[in-house]
């Protein structure tokens, strides 16, 4: 298909996205990745993948309503497009894959 | 959470800054969250520097705003091309390059060493912590008149203590009196200059002790201070000089009690020693009985902060009523006046003042001069760029069709002129280094052009070259940017744009300033040598004047008189107070039956000898010379002058036998004589009167014979050193005469100055014009002289239109140079008239400039064949 492979923060950060299904922005999706992965992430390594990835097309965001906390600015609502999940699940294919592939054998040491 | 905490404030402007501002609000957003939630479960500390980190990681190359670094780099080589087009311009055309950066650089010379002086002269006294506070007061004593002025800067001694105690805004005053002195250590003498004052001096005045206590210096007579100059010459050292002992007068043993910096130059008061004022015998006599009215002290006072000097002068008619009644046969009315220390050094109009005086009017008229010298440099440069902008009409044209904008050619040669002022101050930097000692030797001022010492000469110099550079480039840079980019291009500019009439204009003036330069000078220096041959009515040459250092040396004046008589050199010799270049001393006598109040005639006097009118070769109109047989002389009789006379009422032969009353007492009037200028010839002759004296003397005056002048003076001096001990100072009475006139003698080398200077720039500019004139019109004189015109013709052709400017600079400047100059001429008493003639000389010499200037060219252009001008195309 395209050209173009996911790297592995970033299929992380499209999961996280997924599973937080429009609650995600970019504090949840830091909690998110720490919580269940155990992971810190600096706000900025996550922007710059959240902005990478939407310019591809794998994400798209929208504004939500402003809130008086975080000092009145609105959050920003990352979201998988159809694009981005099927590159997610044509990733998910390939290391299927490629477990698959693995003789047998080879877990016995 | 309703109120939400803020991290450090920089941080979050920084991350506006950058951030893309598609991107910037749900970011800062999550970084408000992210940080309330590390400070709630951190330190502020912590949460401050995760608050850091973060946002440092957010610089990510997808995140940032778009800088614009393309828009930069477009205006960069934009800039790059107008500077290499000006240095280019600058090269290929090295002559207008020359004239150009030298004429601005000769103007800007003479501007910055004008403001140089100007910055001195008015740097006076500013030195001192307390400059603002510190008064002088002073009198008036209207009737009193001494050569134009009823001012005295004498007061009484008990001036300054009695002003402490009955005012109290008078913080500190005090009393002092300059004094030449002998002061001697170990058989050396000096003869210096120095202040005899108070105890509250120090407090006055807070000068910097470099050994010793100012609270204690001058409070125990016989104590003295000494500059540290004078504390090496007389030791060598300044260490352990304090508790030293010197000798004064060659008697007084008098307590060095402290070592202090040399006075700065400008300082009004200059000394060498300062010496307590209670061994001073006047003063004590003064002080003991508090006598007022015996003027011979100068009183200074510091006024306390936020007192109205005003308010104090108010109060001092009250003051002299108290301490200073005159009964009323007192002829003058006194009144006192206060002034601050600052306004001292240009304060002209005082009598017997202290200190060197400026000239207030010397700093307008060279301002007036530095401002002129500017504008032309300016003007020249206006005019050349005018004149070579035609060949830099193409230029333009193709840069407006490239679609510059008017702004931005404005903007290229705009800078370019600044560009090009800069240049001309770096030369005019260079150029003041060395001419500075010149002028400041001229201006008699120790001027220094010193970074270090005027820390606003850098800001200053940057500012006058954007302002030269903006004046001088806004014609052509505003003209030039309007031209139609398709006639320029077509080469339809160039006979007759509008630059032509604004450049005859700039020459009309460049030249009516110079022509009036021209004329003032030669009026300055006809007037000057007008003073230097004028008949004084005195033989003024050969005469020598010892100055009478030792007061008791008229004891021993007629054993002098009588050795120096037996040398054939010495013709004759006589005794003087006051010299009769410049008599000072004053007073008010009338007539026997008449009342002195209502018929005074203030008269000038001076103290001579039988020998004096020998001396100076005066002449006796009527009566008869001092004698010394006659013994009443010396007590009772005067000589007079014809104006006296006259005064007087009498006719010279009239006058002789008659009585007149001089401080109650009565003198008979035993000679005439003829009338001589006693002043400098400002003022008109005044009456006189001649008092014979012999037992006070200030000078010893020998007329000698011309040759040899330098073993009859050697003589002189080693004889009058077997009389007494002090210094031999001597001067020459025509010297003290040139003296007078020293002001005039640099107003008219200033003058001189300045218009070569002006003359210079001004050919520049008409050389350039004229190189323009002469290239524009090549193909021209080509078929003159193919049709066969000669030389003269070409010539008359190409200065026709440059003569006529001068003619009518020459038009404009007459009117303002006479009326400025017998202005000037007004102030003196004898003057020469201004005659049509130097009119002419300077409207001849202009003229002649011109034609050699522009004739250069012209027969460069003559000189060429005149094939090669036509072929050139």
């Amino acid at each position: 298909m395209s050209k173009h492979h996911l790297g592995e923060f970033e299929e992380i950060v499209m999961l996280t996205v997924a599973i937080l299904h429009g609650k995600a922005y970019g504090v949840a999706i830091i909690e998110e990745i720490k919580e269940r992965l155990e992971r810190n992430v600096s706000i900025g390594s996550l922007q710059t993948v959240l902005k990478r990835l939407e310019d591809k097309g794998y994400l798209e965001s929208e504004l939500g309503e402003a809130t008086k906390a975080r000092g009145g600015k609105r959050k920003r609502y990352f979201k998988v497009t159809n694009l981005g999940m099927g590159k997610l699940k044509e990733a998910k294919e390939q290391r299927q894959n490629l477990w698959q592939a693995i003789p047998t054998i080879a877990f016995q040491n | 959470m309703e109120d939400y905490p803020t991290p450090p404030r920089w941080l979050l402007r920084f991350f506006r800054w950058f951030c893309h501002p598609d991107l910037q609000e749900d970011i800062e957003g999550d970084l408000l969250e992210m940080y309330a939630y590390q400070l709630a479960a951190k330190s502020k500390w912590v949460a401050n520097r995760i608050f850091f980190f973060e946002v440092i990681s957010l610089i990510k190359p997808n995140l940032l705003r778009k800088f614009k670094f393309n828009h930069h780099i477009t205006h960069y080589s934009m800039y790059k091309n107008y500077f290499k087009v000006a240095w280019r311009n600058l090269f290929r055309q090295k002559l207008y390059a020359l004239l150009n950066v030298g004429g601005l650089a000769i103007g800007l010379s003479g501007f910055i060493m004008i403001v140089l002086y100007i910055q001195y002269e008015l740097s006076y006294d500013r030195f001192y912590s307390n400059s603002d506070q510190i008064y002088r007061v002073y009198q008036r004593q209207e009737g009193n008149s001494i050569r134009g002025s009823d001012f005295f800067a004498y007061t009484s001694a008990p001036v300054a203590t009695t002003l402490m105690r009955e005012y109290p805004e008078v913080g500190q005053a005090t009393c002092i009196q300059a004094q030449k002195s002998l002061l001697s250590y170990q058989k050396q003498h000096f003869w210096k200059e120095g202040l005899w004052a108070d105890k509250q001096f120090f407090n006055v005045f807070p000068l910097s002790f470099i050994q010793g206590n100012p609270a204690e210096a001058l409070n125990q007579p016989k104590s003295i201070v000494l500059t540290q100059a004078l504390a090496l010459k007389l030791f060598g050292r300044t260490q352990n000089v304090v508790g030293q002992t010197i000798t004064y007068r060659d008697k007084y043993r008098y307590n060095i009690t402290g070592i202090i910096a040399n006075p700065p130059s400008n300082s009004t008061l200059q000394y060498q020693f300062i010496a307590s004022i209670y061994s001073h015998q006047g003063y004590k006599r003064a002080m003991k009985k508090e006598i007022w009215g015996n003027n011979d002290f100068y009183t200074f006072a510091v006024l306390k902060k936020g007192s109205n000097p005003d308010a104090l002068a108010q109060k001092f008619p009250s003051l002299l009523a108290k301490y200073q009644p005159r009964d009323a046969s007192f002829p003058f009315k006194e009144s006192f006046y206060i002034q601050p220390l600052t306004d001292m050094h240009l304060e002209t109009g005082v009598n017997s003042d202290i200190g060197k005086k400026g000239s207030p009017r010397y700093i307008y008229l060279f301002s007036a001069i530095a401002g002129l010298v500017l504008l032309l440099a300016c003007v020249n440069y206006m005019n050349l760029a005018i004149a070579r902008s035609i060949r830099r009409v193409n230029e333009i044209g193709l840069r407006k069709t490239f679609g510059a904008v008017r702004k931005q050619l404005i903007g290229q040669f705009l800078s370019e002129a600044v560009l090009i002022a800069f240049l001309a101050l770096l030369i005019a930097v260079v150029l003041t280094d060395v001419l500075l000692p010149r002028f400041s030797h001229l201006m008699d001022s120790p001027l220094s052009f010193n970074v270090t010492h005027t820390p606003w000469l850098i800001p200053a110099l940057a500012i006058l070259v954007l302002l030269v550079g903006c004046l001088s480039g806004s014609y052509p840079a505003f003209f030039l940017s309007s031209l139609d980019p398709v006639k320029a291009l077509k080469g339809q500019l160039g006979r007759k744009f509008s630059g032509r009439k604004l450049q005859g204009w700039l020459i009309v003036l460049q030249n009516t300033t110079s022509i009036i330069l021209i004329i003032s000078s030669l009026v300055v220096y006809f007037q000057f040598r007008f003073i230097q041959n004028k008949e004084l009515g005195y033989n003024k040459d050969q005469v020598v004047s010892i100055s009478v250092l030792d007061r008791n040396l008229h004891k021993r004046v007629s054993a002098i008189k009588n050795e120096w008589s037996g040398n054939p050199a010495v013709l004759h010799t006589t005794t003087s107070v006051g010299l009769p270049v410049d008599i000072r001393n004053s007073t008010v006598v009338h007539h026997l039956n008449k009342s002195l109040k209502k018929d005074g005639i203030a008269t000038y006097r001076t103290y001579v000898d039988d020998d004096y009118l020998k001396v100076f070769g005066l002449k006796l109109v009527a009566g008869r010379n001092f004698s010394s047989q006659m013994a009443t002389d010396a007590t009772q009789a005067r000589i007079i002058n014809e104006n006296m006379a006259k005064a007087l009422g009498w006719t010279p032969q009239e006058a002789i036998g008659k009585t007149i009353v001089d401080y109650n007492e009565k003198k008979t009037i035993i000679g005439v004589v003829k009338d001589f200028h006693m002043h400098s010839l400002r003022k008109k002759i005044a009456p006189l009167m001649l008092i014979m004296r012999d037992n006070y003397l200030e000078y010893l005056l020998v007329r000698v014979r011309p040759e040899n002048m330098g073993s009859t003076i050697a003589y002189l001096e080693s004889s009058l050193k077997k009389h007494t001990s002090y210094p031999f100072e001597y001067t020459f009475i025509d010297q003290k005469y040139d003296q007078l006139y020293k002001s005039d003698q640099r107003l008219s080398q200033m003058f001189g100055f300045f218009t070569l200077l002006s003359i210079f720039i001004a050919s520049l500019g008409l050389f350039g014009l004229a190189a323009f004139a002469t290239e524009r019109r090549t193909k021209e004189i080509g078929i003159r002289k193919v049709l066969g015109a000669s030389a003269r013709n070409i010539v008359t052709v190409m200065s026709q239109d440059f003569l006529k400017m001068i003619l009518i600079g020459f038009v404009v400047a007459i009117p303002i140079a006479w009326y400025a100059m017998d202005h000037w001429l007004r102030e003196f008493a004898y003057r020469i008239e201004i005659k049509w003639w130097m009119f002419g000389l300077a409207g001849i010499l202009a003229f002649l400039v011109a034609i050699i200037t522009i004739s250069y060219q012209s027969f460069r252009a003559i000189l060429t064949n005149p094939v090669k001008a036509l072929r050139n195309e």
